[in-house]
């Protein structure tokens, strides 16, 4: 780990955001603990807490206080590699004419037979058709064995079709009266003068035929050929089918793993290096990619990944087929800026996580994870719900699919709790101090020594999150089985309850109190901790703790 | 309209619930499945030194008699579940009876304290109704 770049000293937007050059980008992490440096990522850090609703104004002033610093350079890569898939394929036209260009086709390949087009990189794949020079030749047409025509399918080569509208009964029935050849009327009934009673009429659209002219073959029984044309002989050619198509990758680089999404950088880097690929095809299939196709001032860690990521990107469009398939082209850019990892203390405690600072212009992105923790949970506390939200890893309803991706891939839990933070409000003021486990809090007494647990977990019967209690109050003896539970009638709140120790395998008492999150607020339950504290834990352990 | 009298005009103002009030708290008998009643007793003691004036409103049904220690073992050790109801013995009788109890702060200015007094209630009677059914078939918890 390097030390912080002395230079590093300017005022704040610089401080935090200077230029990143292409060398820049081989820089391993660099941490400082100068004044300057943590009163920069103090201030940058109160400005972003007060301009967020989710945080009261003001919440971090005199609590807050970043202790050390950290930061890396980040980079993006974004790769577009234009890829040209070409095929010949056969086609046929009528033979207007005797005159053809018999001579074979240069090549084989098509990929030389017409030019590559410049590289355009469409945003949508793009299709050309090209029309080969030689190889042509003429033949029977055989759609309609060299006759010209086709037998009429409709017809059956009669030129006439039953009549629609009658159905080649010669005759319609009569509208006005319905077929019944009356008129019925209030004051009787009368002969239908339409059809004179006879109930129907002469077809007009046959003229009482029966049959029609066929509209297919026009009355002539056969059909042209659409493939000949009439003419009975068709010219075979080639036709060159060229897509061309853009691929877009990203990949975003750091020294470090550090545990935190970055996609909110994307749009907030400066672009400091970029470069046209041209690249070159030999016998159908992309030649090796070579570095020195380029001399760009960058890192040689840089480097090694761009050129692994180019070679991907190559790979993927330069499948060699007998209709030949290849990458044309490959465009890159290369992204930076510094991502900072900031330690600091609230009201003077270390606090177990970090907040990052990155972008542009100190366009402040903050955000948070757990990190003591062993399996990969995160936690949604004061204000960390929000900074979680501010990188991406939370949303209002819980973990985003990403972030519960990366927890899954990697393992652990997720749990999304206390995010008013009414039993952290609580239990600071009751003056105790607390660690965040894996699942709620360690409470700790006065002398430091855990005095309790508060676990936040969720109630799937009712789909709430529930605040769990659990007090250790002593080995439970047989003897005082029946006693504790007479004990339970006269606690105001909590519940005298008995576990087996799994490590010791005896049977204990503990005091559990259980409550539904939506219903507490810091007052109430700022009540019952003090209860289940300073009456009900003494005055349990008293008479059946040992 | 004190805090007990509006809950008694509240819950009384269902058909099928029966409240019974007296100078220590309320008596409400409601229905908890087809044919099935429980019995809730609610009683409600002052929480010294809050601001706002809080008070810590009790629960309690009765579920039966335990008729041997087993029971005993076994309501403690529902005790260390995750659910919100308790169980206790009560001294008040002889024997003891087992009855589920639920205590929870309110703050009784607040509109919404006799909805969330009746979830509890119907909670802890649905409890004690669960675990009186079950002394009476087999008495096992």
């Amino acid at each position: 780990m390097s030390k912080w770049d002395p230079q590093f000293k300017s005022p704040r937007v610089e401080l935090l955001q200077p230029g990143v050059s292409p060398a820049d980008l081989d820089s391993g992490v660099q941490s400082t603990d100068e004044k300057v440096v943590l009163g920069c990522c103090d201030t940058v850090v109160k400005l972003w807490a007060d301009s967020r609703t989710d945080i009261p104004r003001g919440r971090l002033e005199g609590s807050f206080r970043a202790t050390e610093a950290q930061r890396q350079p980040v980079a993006q890569l974004s790769i577009e590699t234009q890829i040209i898939r070409r095929r010949i394929e056969p086609r046929r036209e009528p033979a207007r004419q005797d005159a053809i260009n018999d001579r074979p086709l240069p090549t084989g390949s098509p990929l030389a037979l017409v030019p590559i087009e410049d590289a355009a990189f469409p945003p949508e794949t793009v299709t050309a058709i090209h029309r080969l020079p030689g190889g042509e030749s003429i033949s029977g047409c055989s759609d309609c064995d060299s006759k010209g025509n086709n037998p009429c399918t409709a017809c059956e080569e009669t030129g006439q079709i039953l009549c629609s509208a009658c159905r080649g009964q010669t005759r319609i029935t009569c509208e006005r009266c319905g077929g019944r050849g009356l008129l019925i009327y209030p004051n009787g009934t009368f002969a239908c003068p339409n059809c004179v009673r006879t109930g129907s009429l002469p077809c007009g659209a046959c003229g009482g035929n029966g049959r029609t002219r066929c509209a297919i073959c026009s009355g002539n029984g056969y059909r042209t050929c659409g493939t000949c044309d009439g003419f009975g002989r068709v010219i075979n050619f080639h036709v060159l089918i060229s897509d061309t198509s853009t691929q877009r990758e990203s990949q975003i680089h750091l020294t470090t793993e550090w545990p935190v999404d970055v996609p909110w950088l994307m749009g907030d880097m400066e672009t400091i290096w970029a470069e046209d690929v041209e690249l070159e095809v030999s016998r159908g299939r992309v030649a090796a990619f070579d570095t020195n196709q380029y001399s760009p001032p960058i890192s040689p860690r840089m480097l090694e990944q761009l050129r692994g990521a180019i070679e991907d990107a190559i790979t993927t469009g330069s499948v060699a087929r007998t209709q030949v398939v290849t990458a044309r082209a490959v465009r890159f850019r290369v992204d930076g800026c510094y991502l900072h990892r900031v330690a600091y203390s609230l009201n003077g405690k270390p606090a177990p996580d970090s907040i990052y600072i990155g972008g542009l212009s100190n366009h402040i992105q903050v955000g948070s994870l757990h990190e003591n923790s062993k399996t990969a949970t995160a936690w949604a506390q004061r204000p960390l719900h929000g900074l979680l939200r501010a990188i991406g890893l939370v949303e209002s309803t819980g973990p985003t699919s990403s972030f519960k991706k990366r927890i899954k891939d990697k393992g652990g839990k997720v749990h999304l709790l206390d995010t008013n933070t009414v039993v952290v409000d609580a239990v600071e003021g009751l003056g105790l101090t607390m660690d965040v486990t894996d699942i709620g809090y360690c409470v700790r007494g006065h002398a430091n020594i855990p005095e309790f647990t508060v676990e936040l977990t969720h109630d799937s019967k009712e789909g709430k999150l529930v605040v769990g209690f659990i007090g250790f109050l002593g080995t439970a003896y047989r003897e005082h089985f029946a006693p504790a539970l007479l004990m339970g009638k006269h606690l105001t709140f909590g519940r005298i309850g008995l576990v087996m120790n799994q490590g010791t395998g005896t049977l204990e008492f503990r005091l559990f109190d259980t409550r539904r999150y939506d219903d507490l607020n810091k007052e109430s339950y700022s009540v019952v901790l003090r209860y289940l504290l300073d009456t009900a834990t003494p005055r349990i352990r008293s008479r059946i703790g040992k | 309209m004190s805090f007990f009298k509006r809950l008694a005009y509240m819950f009384g103002s269902h058909k099928q619930v029966k409240v019974q009030a007296s100078s220590s708290g309320l008596l409400v008998t409601l229905p908890i499945a087809a044919k099935r009643t429980q019995t809730a007793k609610i009683t409600a003691k002052i929480i010294e030194g809050t601001d706002p004036q809080l008070i810590a409103v009790s629960v309690v049904s009765r579920a039966g008699f335990p008729e041997n220690h087993k029971l005993v073992r076994k309501a403690l050790e529902y005790n260390a579940g995750k659910q919100r109801v308790a169980l206790c013995l009560s001294d008040d009788c002889e024997p003891p009876a087992l009855d589920a109890i639920l205590c929870v702060p309110i703050d009784p200015h607040d509109e919404h304290a006799p909805i969330e007094i009746w979830d509890v209630m119907v909670e802890v009677a649905a409890v004690a109704d669960n675990l009186e059914r079950q002394l009476s078939s087999t008495d096992e918890l």
